[in-house]
């Protein structure tokens, strides 16, 4: 049987049949006319409510079921209001049932015509449901017009009819006369109501009677709808509801314990799902209604009793022990809807709930996550991050997990991936952290656009909190510009400067350039990269300058190959960093000038600026002046919360949980911090920071800002020709070119000059593969090593000898102890700097030494020398800093090891691989001599006696090879408790021709080929 | 609470739409349902029926749950009160009841008895709230409306029943 009428079912036919979606909207006119025209023919006079009473039931009924059918197509409808309101006052059931309907689907509450239907609605409500004896009689149950109202009522929910009849529907929830059905559309109602305009009701006092419901009812399906709007009202007034815990836990246990339940109402065998989760919901709400449980309750404070509290925790662990997997997809659906809301509730609970229910829900989560099923599965990850969160123990019940989670982080269905990122997010620390992150960034590479600025932020969040070390950070950011530099946020690569800048301990700042170096070297490369490398080689490139091929002008020409492709903004950081260069080194100048003078006349403000007060500050200053201005920038001050927390803030709210692990810092950051500030505790550097050094981000905005701030007359192109470029450069120095200023401070801070550098790189280089030598020289201090190895063990000796006319004070040495090392050391008193307590310092008399002796063990593979930093005042009052490095490179722990050619060869071969090998090319300078034999005797005598290499002559039929091996000794033990060692291979190779060299190394540790090439370049380069 | 139903079938073109978050405004409550079915419909069904897709017209946080039954989705846009699961399975006890007061229901239906199927959600979910999950009651609401309306009919004139028969007849004859 069908109630809709002929016509419409025609109309419907009509718009179904039509080709196009212009054809329908033609029909759909029509068809509007048509009605239009029904309900107001204009000879006819129309009632006094608006409505056109020559319209029969049917046709009117026909006629407001087609405006609804129009508008559920998504066409306006604006007429027939009147039509609509006739039919809800209508005494016929029939009428009233399309006029409600179409009410609440064609009308909002706001508009005015509703005023016109409060006392229909009214009366619908109210009228008591009339006696039995109607039941046989035609006239509607009053119960059903009583719905009808009621659902009305619901669905438009404006201001004025809430204000006019909530009491009303009050009355009838609470009534005893009210039936089921309109006791269950009453509560809903009510709901909608408070959601609509919440505080309609005072908790206080309507507490007790929903009390009464819960307790008296047993029909379930409005102990439903009763628990929705407690639920719903719970939430905005929680207090005042507390009270009816108990009767919810006993509700509870009744289904959980008893299985009470009707027939119909079991739901695949299950009792109620949709109640119990209601039920759940609502004790969600009260986190402490299980705190101090075992203790007694005296009275007062919680509201629950305690053989409440003893029954929640047991059907608590029923649902979690008792979920079975089930066949049906139905059955297990509505099982484990519930116990996802147990799981809750226990996360609700947090620590003070009893620890073996916590457990139990991990293993139930672990198990889940491991399914095949999606449903599960991603709610399985999305509820074991909330669960991950209550403290300690719990973050590490997840971690046991982590290979699953990275399984669904691979999943095709992207809310899967979400739910995974999200939760490897919460898991990751300091012990998985490297784990976790470079399996990100290996996801990165294939993950969909939709995922991955989120996953970038993320990436780079974690590689910061929980770096043991920052070079991998370095590295990790830099990947993440590689793979997807577009979603690399300002924000991010300001951070990476920020924190290379900060960390001047350990070798980050040169293995930072380093880095950047090689990955701006290629001709094409991402913007970002160049911004970075642009950055921090003007900061720290002088760290590596003394490298094969990174020299100055090495450095100007990789970055200036990106010169014509990058925009203006990349171009003013490559200016200031040209202007740094050119201080350094003198083959630089006539590099960038041609750089300077050609941007001058730029159409960029900012490039052009740049270059006019780089270019005029040499001709305003005296040299020393611009020395301090193009010093190395000082420490940034350290905000609380960092650019990248904020804007995963921005993105993802307050309440969210990766924003709240982000804001806390890490033990490693904690503990990176102290360091920091103890590096800067007694140096002038923190005057730097008082004078307002800023973070990198606001700099440059007042970079942009500064000049019309300030001149908003002057035309741009006045200021850039310079007319007085004295007045402008010193009141802008700093700003235009981020420099700082401010080293007028009363005591100089005084560190290596940079003239230094080349003969101390010199130096060093020499003494790795020399037993003993000078490290460092200036006309107040001597620095000399005395170094020898046994095997995986060595003794170093370093003498401080003071060649000042004066004492020089506070003499402190701090050195830098890596993971790969262990160190014991001795010296001087008060000479040792551990870091632990801020130690004065010993004096150093005129011509005497300070001694430091070092023994030492190496544990493990390594490619860079430990850092060694000496700091002394002199009674000048200069603060003398100068940060060097101990000549302890992987080549000290050799043992030379013999080998015939055959072995040699089938070594050589079995280490064949991209990690195992090292290969690099070296050409030498024009002015280098060329390669003869006796360079050739050099380069063999320095593979044997100073790379401690066993020469494998059969291998090398000519002179223009030298071929050697040997073993790396390390102090660590395997699980048979052998000493571990490593294996080397290295092979030279001379193209006389060329006049260059290839030195290859083969070894079983990516780390020791790379280390021992680099030594063999270095020390090649010295012989010649 | 439940924002909104809306079913589509394969193609895009919705069947039944039910917004208790009223979005205002034919144009922007189209483009809701234009994007609630580009983002559904685009998931194999080995996906899990869950989507944090953003509907902005509901503001953040609306969490699409589906279900795909042969040329339909059922679509419920939900927030974070609701129960992930038990969405789904309200969503199976509104096409278990559907199919039981149509017998084997079928995209027609929908289309030719929206009515009903408006009465039959309406006995389900209310103005965004979950009112009833038991098929018997559900139905048995459903029957007693409509045989007060029948009631009430048979009272009216004769041509209303004639007309009754033959839209069921032409019904069958072109459909």
């Amino acid at each position: 049987m069908s109630t809709q009428a002929r016509g419409l079912n025609n109309f419907i036919s009509d718009l179904r049949n039509s080709k196009s979606k212009s054809e329908e909207s033609a029909r759909v006119e029509i068809e509007l006319a048509k009605i239009r025209k029904k309900f107001n023919p204009g000879d006819a006079k129309l009632a006094s409510d608006g409505s056109n009473p020559s319209l029969s039931s049917y046709q009117r009924k026909k006629y407001v079921w087609k405006l609804v059918y129009i508008h559920v197509l998504g066409y306006d409808v604006d007429f027939g209001h009147a039509e609509v309101l006739a039919l809800v006052t209508s005494k016929k059931y029939s009428e009233k049932m399309v006029g409600y309907t179409a009410l609440s689907l064609l009308l909002r509450g706001s508009d005015p015509v509703m005023s016109r239907v409060i006392d229909t609605m009214k009366s619908d409500l109210t009228n008591a449901p009339s006696s039995s004896t109607n039941k046989k009689s035609n006239a509607p149950k009053n119960d059903a017009v009583q719905c009808l109202a009621l659902c009305s009522l619901a669905n438009i929910s404006g201001l004025e009819l809430i204000q006019a009849m909530h009491l009303e529907v009050q009355h009838i929830l609470v009534s005893p006369s009210s039936t089921d059905q309109v006791k269950k559309k009453s509560a809903l109602c009510l709901l909608r109501l408070t959601r609509t305009s919440p505080n309609l009701i005072s908790g206080r006092e309507f507490a007790p009677h929903l009390g009464n419901l819960l307790s008296q009812n047993q029909h379930l399906g409005v102990l439903t709808s009763v628990l929705s709007l407690l639920h719903g009202l719970a939430l905005q007034q929680t207090p005042s509801y507390e009270i009816l815990i108990p009767h919810v836990v006993h509700i509870l246990s009744l289904l959980v314990m008893k299985k009470k339940c009707e027939r119909e109402y079991l739901y695949y065998q299950t009792p109620s799902p949709w109640l119990q989760i209601k039920l759940l919901k609502f004790l969600q709400l009260y986190p402490n209604a299980v705190e101090n449980h075992d203790l007694s309750t005296t009275g007062g404070g919680s509201m629950v009793g305690e053989e409440h509290v003893g029954q929640l925790i047991g059907v608590v662990s029923k649902i979690l022990m008792e979920t079975d997997v089930s066949d049906s997809i139905n059955k297990s659906n509505a099982d484990h809807a519930i116990l996802f809301e147990a799981v809750d509730l226990i996360v609700a609970w947090g620590t003070s709930c009893p620890v073996v229910l916590r457990e139990g829900a991990m293993k139930l989560l672990g198990k889940f996550i491991s399914v095949r099923e999606p449903n599960i599965r991603y709610l399985g990850l999305s509820t074991m991050a909330k669960l991950a969160q209550i403290d300690e123990a719990s973050v590490e019940g997840a971690k046991n997990h982590q290979a699953t989670v990275l399984v669904s982080l691979k999943d095709a269905d992207i809310s899967v991936r979400r739910r995974a990122l999200d939760l490897l997010f919460v898991i990751c620390d300091t012990d998985n952290a490297e784990r976790i992150v470079d399996e990100l960034v290996a996801h990165l590479v294939v993950a969909d656009a939709s995922i991955r600025e989120e996953m970038v932020l993320k990436i780079a969040i974690l590689a910061e909190k929980y770096a043991t070390d920052l070079r991998w950070y370095v590295d990790t950011i830099l990947k993440l510009i590689t793979i997807s530099g577009d979603y690399v946020s300002d924000s991010i690569w300001h951070r990476v400067v920020q924190i290379v800048t900060n960390h001047p301990q350990g070798d980050l700042q040169g293995y930072a350039a380093g880095t950047l170096f090689v990955a701006v070297a290629p001709a094409r490369c991402h913007e970002t990269t160049v911004r970075v490398a642009a950055y921090i080689l003007g900061e720290f490139g002088f760290l590596i300058a003394e490298r094969p091929g990174m020299s100055g002008d090495e450095q100007f020409r990789v970055l200036h190959q990106h010169w014509f492709t990058v925009d203006t903004g990349t171009r003013a950081i490559l200016i200031s960093t040209y202007a740094k260069l050119a201080n350094l080194y003198e083959e630089c100048r006539p590099l960038v000038a041609p750089v300077f003078a050609k941007s001058k006349n730029s159409v960029d403000v900012e490039v052009q600026q740049r270059c006019a007060e780089y270019a005029a500050m040499r001709e305003a200053f005296s040299p020393e002046a611009v020395e301090d201005l193009l010093r190395e920038m000082p420490p940034f001050e350290d905000k609380r919360r960092s650019a990248l927390e904020l804007r995963l803030l921005e993105t993802e709210g307050e309440n969210s949980a990766a924003v709240a692990k982000a804001s806390i810092p890490s033990e490693v950051e904690q503990q990176r911090a102290l360091l920091a500030a103890q590096m800067l505790s007694s140096g002038p550097i923190e005057e730097d920071m008082v004078n307002g050094m800023q973070p990198i981000e606001e700099q440059d905005d007042e970079l942009v800002s500064k000049p019309s701030d300030e001149h908003p007359e002057d035309g741009d192109v006045d200021r850039a020709v310079g007319a007085d470029p004295s007045g402008d450069v010193d009141g802008e120095g700093s700003a235009g070119g981020g420099m700082s200023q401010d080293d007028q401070a009363n005591r100089v801070l005084v560190g290596i000059p940079k003239e230094l550098i080349p003969a101390m790189r010199k130096a060093f280089s020499n003494l790795c593969t020399s037993p003993s030598g000078v490290l460092f020289e200036n006309s107040m201090l001597q620095v000399g090593v005395k170094h020898e190895y046994v095997g995986a063990q060595g003794r170093i000796s370093v003498f401080f000898g003071n060649l000042h006319s004066s004492p020089l004070q506070n003499f402190k040495v701090r050195v830098d102890q890596p993971d790969h090392l262990r160190m014991q050391m001795q010296g001087t008193q008060d000479l040792i700097d551990d870091g632990e307590y801020d130690s004065p310092g010993c004096t150093v008399a005129t011509k005497t030494q300070a001694k430091l002796m070092i023994l030492l063990e190496v544990t493990a593979p390594f490619d860079d020398a430990p850092s060694m930093r000496i700091t002394f005042d002199t009674e000048e009052g200069e603060h003398h800093d100068y940060p060097l490095r101990l000549p302890l490179v992987a080549t000290c722990f050799m043992e030379p090891v013999n080998l015939d050619p055959g072995a040699f060869m089938q070594r050589w071969k079995s280490l064949e691989g991209q990690d195992r090998e090292c290969q690099e090319v070296m050409k030498l300078p024009p002015n280098a001599p060329e390669i003869d034999e006796k360079y050739m005797d050099r380069v063999s005598k320095i593979i044997v006696d100073g790379l401690k290499f066993g020469r494998c002559q059969g291998v090398d039929p000519t002179p223009w090879t030298v071929s050697g091996a040997a073993t790396f000794r390390t102090g660590a033990q395997d699980m048979n408790g052998n000493n571990i060692n490593v294996g080397c291979l290295v092979r030279v190779e001379a193209n006389p021709r060329a006049n260059a060299f290839r030195v290859t190394t083969r070894t079983l540790h990516p780390l020791c080929s790379k280390a021992i090439k680099n030594v063999s370049l270095v020390s090649i380069k010295l012989a010649m | 609470m439940i924002k909104g139903i809306i079913i589509v079938n394969n193609s895009g073109k919705p069947r039944l739409v039910k917004l208790y978050q009223n979005v205002f405004g034919e144009q922007r409550q189209q483009s809701v349902i234009r994007r609630v079915y580009q983002q559904v419909s685009t998931r194999p069904d080995s996906f899990c029926n869950y989507l944090e897709g953003s509907v902005p017209e509901w503001g953040e946080n609306i969490k699409l749950i589906y279900r795909h039954y042969a040329t339909l989705y059922f679509v419920f846009a939900v927030d974070a009160q609701e129960s992930d699961l038990g969405i789904l399975d309200l969503i199976q006890v509104f096409v278990e009841a559907l199919d039981k007061r149509f017998s084997n229901v079928c995209e027609l239906d929908l289309i030719f008895h929206s009515d009903k199927v408006h009465y039959i959600l309406d006995e389900i979910v209310m103005g965004g709230m979950v009112l009833e999950t038991n098929i018997n009651s559900i139905l048995q609401a459903i029957n007693d409306q409509e045989r007060m309306h029948n009631d009430s009919m048979r009272k009216a004139g004769p041509s209303d029943s004639v007309d009754t028969i033959s839209t069921k007849l032409g019904a069958g004859r072109n459909w």
